[in-house]
């Protein structure tokens, strides 16, 4: 397929708050522990009263947005034609269980407010809203896969349109009672501008037949989180990034199948 | 370089012209299953003898008066031995439409055609399988918090759930994702499969929408004050809500022109950038849409024989809705909503609305907006009161229109190949 630019990265993870320090870290090939302290989610992109309404998947989603378009040269969050992806293999599910706990209630008092945020397309319509802009967003969801199927999607809409897209992969950490049968043991999220121009990050995708064994981190700490939530199977490129190294990585997308990504590092 | 990492790239140029990669992608196989029965039959004929499928609320665990558009016999429906971890309401209805119109030999047909690696598979859903997590909640044991040991999230409420259920079920292998966007999810399937079949990562999909019925959605859109206590009537002085319904249908979506199959025209997405649970009150968002499936289809609002409208029967989104219907096709063109049929179907609303949409042309029917009595004076659309009132000569090109939560729209062009 196309190659396409990357001009712009937003990561969330515990113990980083930003790429930046996300970066920097990957890059030091330092210790990293995945009981690091999660960072607080305050996206300014929302006011205050609607920071409040939210919840932490949205929170998250948007942090990983803005962080990405933060002092963008390429794009701007307001821009007719930056279309975007969000995908998220769970979404939710804090919300789903005040919901459903409420519905064991007499009379089943639903917060109307609550129920509004349960869309898995929640983080996308504030986003939007956030923005002001009224370009297409989609919501998408595919398993372990997720990051995959999201890359795919926003390569899929640059070749069509030959437009800016931003893909944001999350997923929040459940509540307890969930987390036995949904094993996202950390929350995490990273947002990718991806541009149909030639950046100094080129990336190309193809869909590699069988089982592809997928890309792992060294580090055994950035191992550990690529294996707790799966978005954070976008590590291996991250590093690579950081690292300003061109390579070829795998990576898991459905049962079969696997996404092999080639990034250069143009000079 | 806080964010941007792209270096000193210009400011990009602006390419407004959007590519028509629509026009090569047939629609070869379809069906629907919804309140107004199993299969395209049954869905044909109450659509042309003006019948509904909506009944007086008898869905289990609801204690409040509404309409719902139920469908018969989705608790009967035993799924395969080899997917019985995927058994819940939702992939119960999925199996109950996969069951009709020849839909599992098409399929069949078509991975000899192209080989399963090379058919994609979209689906729409907004709730998937989360009446399964309703039922254990309700069973959660007191001293321990726990669900019960026969809960399974992945196979079931699991969004991807569907998805998963149907690549075992069919043999694919190819490109799959489910689209979630509330209640135009499964009007986008379409351009996501467009985009897929157009980048060359398959070479036909299947597309479709499954969301059955539950008590979040029923008492979600219930405590929004969104849900009638009566029959809904889209656009009508009266209408005071929606009536939920449930639905599952298939697409088979090929690409090139082929024989005898209508052709997916356009497609138009957009966002409304508004609120999250009420529309632009101008119908922008709409408008977008709408005006981008034409542009893609490169036809002129005149050449649309009729537009089936997201019309739920809420006050608010059929006022918003005529505002941009006045502003795109200025009251001309025949519409009316189907909801008064089958409910909203909400995720599976936009494929209910796409093989409506394949019928319409195929027997050359304009369907009535049911239960609509008098229409609303502040209301000007072409809505058709009486079955076949403004049939022109034949019914060659359809839009059908979707809007969801969070400001998510879609709109749909199916005709005959121009």
């Amino acid at each position: 397929m196309k190659t396409v630019g990357i001009a712009g990265i937003g990561l969330v993870a515990p113990g980083i708050e930003c790429w930046d320090s996300g970066r920097d870290l990957l890059a030091s090939g330092g210790h990293y522990e995945i009981s690091a302290e999660f960072p607080v989610l305050r996206p300014s992109s929302l006011s205050g009263n609607e920071r409040r309404r939210t919840t932490d998947t949205i929170k998250l989603a948007l942090q990983c947005a803005q962080d990405a378009m933060a002092d963008q040269s390429v794009v701007g969050v307001s821009d007719p034609e930056l279309t975007s992806v969000f995908a998220c293999s769970s979404g939710d599910l804090n919300i789903v269980d005040r919901i459903l706990s409420t519905l064991t209630m007499p009379g089943k008092p639903v917060s109307p407010t609550h129920f509004h945020n349960s869309v898995h397309n929640a983080p996308a319509g504030y986003w939007s809203i956030a923005s002001g802009s009224q370009a297409p967003t989609t919501s998408i969801a595919a398993g372990e896969g997720t990051f995959s199927a999201g890359l795919l999607e926003a390569i899929t809409q640059i070749l069509a349109d030959d437009h800016p897209v931003l893909l944001i992969v999350y997923d929040a950490l459940p509540p307890a009672v969930l987390l036995k049968h949904r094993k996202i043991t950390v929350a995490f999220g990273v947002a990718i501008l991806l541009v149909p121009e030639k950046t100094k990050y080129s990336l190309s995708v193809i869909i590699h037949d069988g089982e592809a064994c997928c890309s792992k981190m060294i580090n055994p700490g950035f191992e550990r989180l690529r294996q707790a939530n799966p978005a954070a199977q976008c590590l291996p490129l991250l590093q690579n990034l950081a690292l300003q190294q061109s390579t070829s990585l795998k990576f898991p997308y459905l049962q079969g199948q696997g996404l092999v990504l080639d990034l250069t590092i143009n000079e | 370089m806080k964010g941007g990492i792209a270096g000193s790239v210009p400011f990009r140029q602006k390419n407004l012209i959007k590519q028509q990669m629509n026009k090569n992608i047939s629609l070869t196989a379809f069906t629907v299953t919804t309140a107004l029965g199993a299969g395209l039959s049954p869905n044909r004929e109450a659509l042309k003898q003006s019948r509904t499928g909506l009944k007086k609320n008898g869905f289990a665990g609801i204690e409040f008066d509404t309409y719902i558009g139920q469908v018969d016999g989705v608790d009967d429906v035993i799924l395969p031995e080899e997917q019985a971890d995927f058994n819940c309401r939702n992939n119960r209805l999925a199996e109950l439409s996969l069951r009709q119109d020849g839909i599992f030999d098409a399929i069949d047909e078509l991975k000899v055609r192209y080989g399963a690696n090379r058919i994609g598979l979209f689906i729409g859903t907004s709730t998937s399988g989360i009446q399964q997590t309703e039922m254990a909640y309700a069973m959660r044991a007191s001293e321990t918090d726990e669900l019960p040991a026969w809960f399974k999230y992945e196979t079931t409420h699991d969004v991807f759930s569907p998805a998963t259920f149907l690549v075992n079920r069919l043999g694919l292998c190819g490109p799959s994702q489910i689209i979630s966007t509330a209640c135009s999810s499964s009007a986008r399937v379409f351009a996501a499969a467009a985009r897929h079949i157009h980048a060359g990562l398959c070479d036909a999909a299947i597309v479709g929408g499954v969301d059955s019925l539950c008590q979040t959605t029923l008492y979600g859109f219930n405590a929004l004050q969104l849900v009638s206590n009566k029959l809904c009537c889209p656009a009508d002085v009266d209408r005071d809500g929606i009536n939920i319904g449930e639905a599952a249908g298939f697409v088979l979506l090929e690409k090139g022109h082929q024989e005898n199959a209508l052709s997916l025209l356009g497609v138009g997405e957009s966002s409304d950038a508004w609120h999250m649970s009420s529309p632009h009150p101008q119908g922008e968002g709409a408008v977008q849409a709408m005006q981008q499936a034409l542009t893609r289809a490169n036809l002129e609002p005149a050449q649309i024989d009729y537009i089936n409208l997201h019309g739920t029967a809420t006050p608010v989104n059929d006022f918003t809705e005529d505002q941009a219907m006045m502003t795109v096709f200025s009251g001309n063109n025949p519409c009316s909503s189907t909801k008064g049929f089958t409910g909203h179907t909400l995720g599976a609303a936009g494929i209910v609305g796409a093989v409506f949409s394949c019928l319409f042309i195929e027997e050359n029917l304009l369907p009535i907006s049911l239960n609509t009595q008098r229409i609303d004076s502040k209301i000007h659309s072409n809505i058709m009161l009486e079955a076949n009132s403004e049939t022109k000569s034949e019914i060659d090109i359809v839009m059908s229109n979707c809007f969801g939560f969070g400001g998510s729209n879609a709109s749909l062009i199916i005709g005959r190949p121009t």
